[in-house]
């Protein structure tokens, strides 16, 4: 059939050849999901009703084994004072945020209450309760923020609630030192829409580029100002009720160019009466006590980059 | 087998003139001249007028090099070479050439300015550095002394904050339970007497901490009176009192109408020009008192309200406010300013819109190092402050921190520095450094500078609290007060025992 042996090797070589690619592009396709792409991720507890909790804390398991031992787990400690509720972030002199890295692609994120396993400890160990369980599909980027907030009040109910929050902290938009980059994000369950304006070099009122119907669990795209806005060294701004337009907060973002900030709207505007956890009984059960959450209605910045 | 020879001609003469190309590259490459911009080798990116800046590259001095530095030409003051090995794995050695040149003044001041090396005909423009002054637009031409500004006998006196650049002080006697000013000229006048400061129904046992207006027409005192806080308003001009809040203890309610809530102001009380008044108020922990300033408040004269601005971990949780992190904030309320100091560092927030401007480290000087690195861009400095910044600082490195408009912090450095840094325990090394200084931190340009040349003549003055070796401290502390127009200083010295100001030398 083959007519020589020249023929015969080199049909030989080039099916050996083809058979390596195909193989090759079978296993990368199988084993490395979202092309192998990293994304960077900032863990944040931005949650007045985690402020009260005074024993255990809270894990986050993610669905990649790497983080999921003890040592790596990205954790929000509620023990100390203050308490942990950023992940990573290590005592450095270095200012900016810090990110975890995993692959791109779908991600399945488990905010699991963790409680101590001795009674003569506080520091949680063991997943007692799962706060949020959720999906989150990451591209390829330049770092997210993940903030758990406070999550809707549940009517007749003290049970806590948690929400995740997504922000792309979009590292790769380009701003010159004259340029200052915001993101505003709802993060007030109990306020309903919200509309922003910003305070002129004259000292009017704009609301150009702002929203003005941000309801709660919303975040805005980066809005981009100009430092020549500021007024002593602040960009101001006004939060109103988007409905009847009444005035909640008076604040603003610092005219610092080239640096992009997040400003969240957070706390509740009522009081709230909650159940949470204060200490582990002998028995290892948990003991819970009903705690108030004092209306602290809220904006805080947050220096992104 | 003709087509062959052709081809490899061909490729001949190509791969010739190629060379000869590369060859006329590399002679332009070798006359640019080059910037080593290596950690090692790069120069620095800000520079104070009278600094030596060294460029390392190859910059052939003998081949007609200029260096122009903003808008003046730089003058070369040294050139020498130094071996350079491109690769630590590799022992090729190459030579760069080492080119000092003295910043100027008339360079320009400020960021970015460009950096343009000329030599053997090329130019290149390098990276622009930052040039500050040594001085600031408000600083003295001359150095500073000390002279007697007033007299007042007794150390307990309590000064009321007052920062309004005018040169007034206001304080309160209690010997004679009066409130007395004394004038920039250095009179004292008593404003209201101890009848008019005590109506029926308030009553002064004991004065906490005060504050005055930047007018001088108002001034709201805090006041402990048999456990209970007392808050009073004083109408200087018609030499009445009233009393605003009255509270056996601190708790809910906390925000609303100053007559129906509950206060206690421990540390301090900053008055604005339109009738806001800040105050600090005290954490608890287990009911003891754990830092005198938790929360920080205003109160509004024009409505009779009070809302809380700032909370901190120890403030009693019904209490709302943005979170700061920090104790002992110094405030200047006419400039919406809060500088709270951190474990070496300040952090500067805004007071009206509640946000944390800027958050600013300042290193430690190393062991065995005299630390002269104090003027400057602020992440150049290296200040042994050993101690938060600030009021909490020790006052022998650092003392007064008296905030003035603009973002900026008066403080006198290093009136005491003991030798132990450099091995020589118990010797006071302040000359070494230049002697005391008074210094600026300006957090608008990120820089330190002198508040005046030279070195401080603090002759027959300290500045408690702080021992040194047969100087036992003192349990007053001393503080900077007020400015005047001039930009001299009011002061307490001597562990409150004077009242004194700078002077021109």
């Amino acid at each position: 059939m083959i007519k020589n042996i020249k023929t015969y090797h080199f049909i030989l070589s080039i099916t050996c050849l083809l058979s390596t690619i195909t193989a090759c592009k079978k296993d990368i396709d199988a084993t490395i999901p979202g092309n192998g792409e990293a994304i960077k991720i900032n863990y944040l507890a931005n949650s007045d009703v985690l402020k009260q909790y005074t024993t255990g804390g809270v894990g986050i398991f993610v669905d990649t084994v790497l983080h999921n031992n003890t040592g790596n787990l990205p954790f929000f400690d509620l023990t100390t004072t203050p308490k942990q509720v950023e992940y990573p972030k290590f005592f450095s002199t270095v200012p900016g945020l810090l990110y975890i890295n995993y692959l791109a692609g779908n991600h399945r994120f488990q905010f699991n209450y963790m409680i101590p396993d001795t009674i003569t400890s506080n520091f949680g160990t063991k997943p007692y309760k799962t706060l949020v369980d959720t999906t989150l599909l990451f591209e390829k980027d330049l770092g997210s923020l993940i903030y758990l907030i406070d999550g809707p009040v549940k009517m007749a109910s003290s049970e806590p609630t948690f929400k995740i929050l997504s922000i792309p902290a979009n590292r790769s938009l380009k701003l010159d030192s004259s340029q200052v980059a915001l993101t505003i994000s709802h993060q007030s369950p109990d306020t309903e829409a919200i509309k922003c304006s910003r305070v002129t070099a004259e000292g009017g009122l704009t609301t150009e580029n702002l929203p003005q119907k941000l309801a709660y669990g919303q975040s805005t795209s980066y809005v981009i100002f100009d430092v020549k806005d500021a007024s002593n060294g602040v960009i101001g701004f006004r939060i109103y009720r988007s409905s009847n337009g009444e005035e909640l907060i008076n604040t603003g973002i610092p005219a610092n160019g080239g640096h992009a900030y997040v400003l969240s709207i957070s706390g509740f505007q009522h009081e709230q009466l909650m159940n949470l956890p204060s200490q582990l009984n002998s028995d290892n059960t948990v003991q819970y006590n009903s705690v108030t959450i004092f209306p602290n209605l809220r904006a805080t910045t947050r220096q992104i980059w | 087998m003709k087509h062959k020879i052709f081809l490899l001609l061909f490729l001949l003469c190509a791969c010739l003139s190629s060379c000869r190309k590369v060859d006329d590259f590399k002679n332009t490459l070798d006359a640019l001249p080059q910037i080593n911009n290596e950690a090692k080798y790069s120069y620095k990116t800000s520079y104070i007028a009278g600094d030596t800046m060294t460029i390392i590259g190859r910059l052939q001095p003998n081949n007609g090099l200029k260096i122009k530095i903003g808008k003046a030409e730089a003058p070369i003051v040294g050139s020498d070479t130094l071996h350079y090995r491109p690769n630590s794995s590799d022992s090729a050695q190459s030579v760069l050439d080492r080119v000092k040149v003295i910043i100027a003044e008339e360079m320009g001041s400020g960021k970015n300015i460009p950096v343009q090396i000329t030599s053997g005909g090329y130019s290149i423009n390098a990276a622009s550095i930052s040039i500050f002054s040594q001085f600031g637009p408000d600083s003295f031409d001359r150095s500073l002394k000390m002279t007697n500004h007033a007299k007042i006998s007794d150390p307990s006196s309590i000064f009321l904050h007052c920062v309004n650049g005018k040169g007034d002080l206001y304080f309160y006697e209690p010997i004679t339970g009066t409130l007395k000013r004394i004038k920039k000229e250095g009179s004292i006048e008593t404003l209201l007497t101890k009848s008019q400061l005590n109506p029926t129904d308030v009553s002064i046992d004991n004065l906490v901490t005060g504050g005055v207006n930047p007018q001088g027409t108002k001034a709201w005192l805090s006041i402990k009176n048999n456990g209970d806080y007392l808050f009073i308003e004083v109408d200087i001009a018609l030499k009445s009192v009233r009393q605003l809040n009255r509270s056996h203890e601190y708790a809910v309610p906390y925000i609303g109408d100053i007559g129906k809530i509950n206060l206690q102001v421990t540390t301090g009380i900053y008055p604005d020009a339109d009738g806001n008044v800040i105050l600090t108020t005290p954490g608890f922990l287990y009911g003891w008192l754990y830092t005198p300033c938790a929360s920080i408040a205003k109160y509004n004269s024009n409505n009779g309200r009070l809302d809380y601005l700032f909370r901190s971990d120890a403030s009693p949780k019904e209490i709302p406010g943005v979170n700061f992190e920090g104790t002992n904030p110094i405030i200047l309320a006419n400039d919406n300013m809060m500088y709270v100091p951190t474990f070496n560092g300040i952090r500067l927030y805004d007071l009206k819109s509640r946000t944390l401007l800027k958050s600013v480290n300042i290193q430690q000087e190393n062991y065995g190092i005299i630390p002269k690195k104090y003027i400057g861009p602020f992440n150049g400095l290296k200040v042994n402050f050993a101690a938060p910044i600030g009021n909490s600082s020790k006052p022998e490195i650092a003392f007064g921190f008296l905030p003035k408009p603009n973002r900026k912090l008066i403080f006198l450095l290093y009136q005491y520095l003991d030798g132990q840094i450099i091995g020589n325990p118990g010797k006071n090394i302040s000359s070494l450094v230049d002697g005391p200084k008074w210094m600026t931190l300006d957090f608008m340009e990120d820089r330190s500078y002198q508040y005046a040349p030279g070195a401080a003549d603090i002759t027959g003055y300290s500045f408690e609290p702080y021992a040194s070796p047969g100087k036992p401290s003192s349990i007053f502390s001393d503080e900077i007060l007020n400015y005047d127009e001039e930009g001299h200083l009011y002061m307490t010295a001597n562990g409150r025992k004077s009242i004194i100001k700078t002077a021109t030398r």
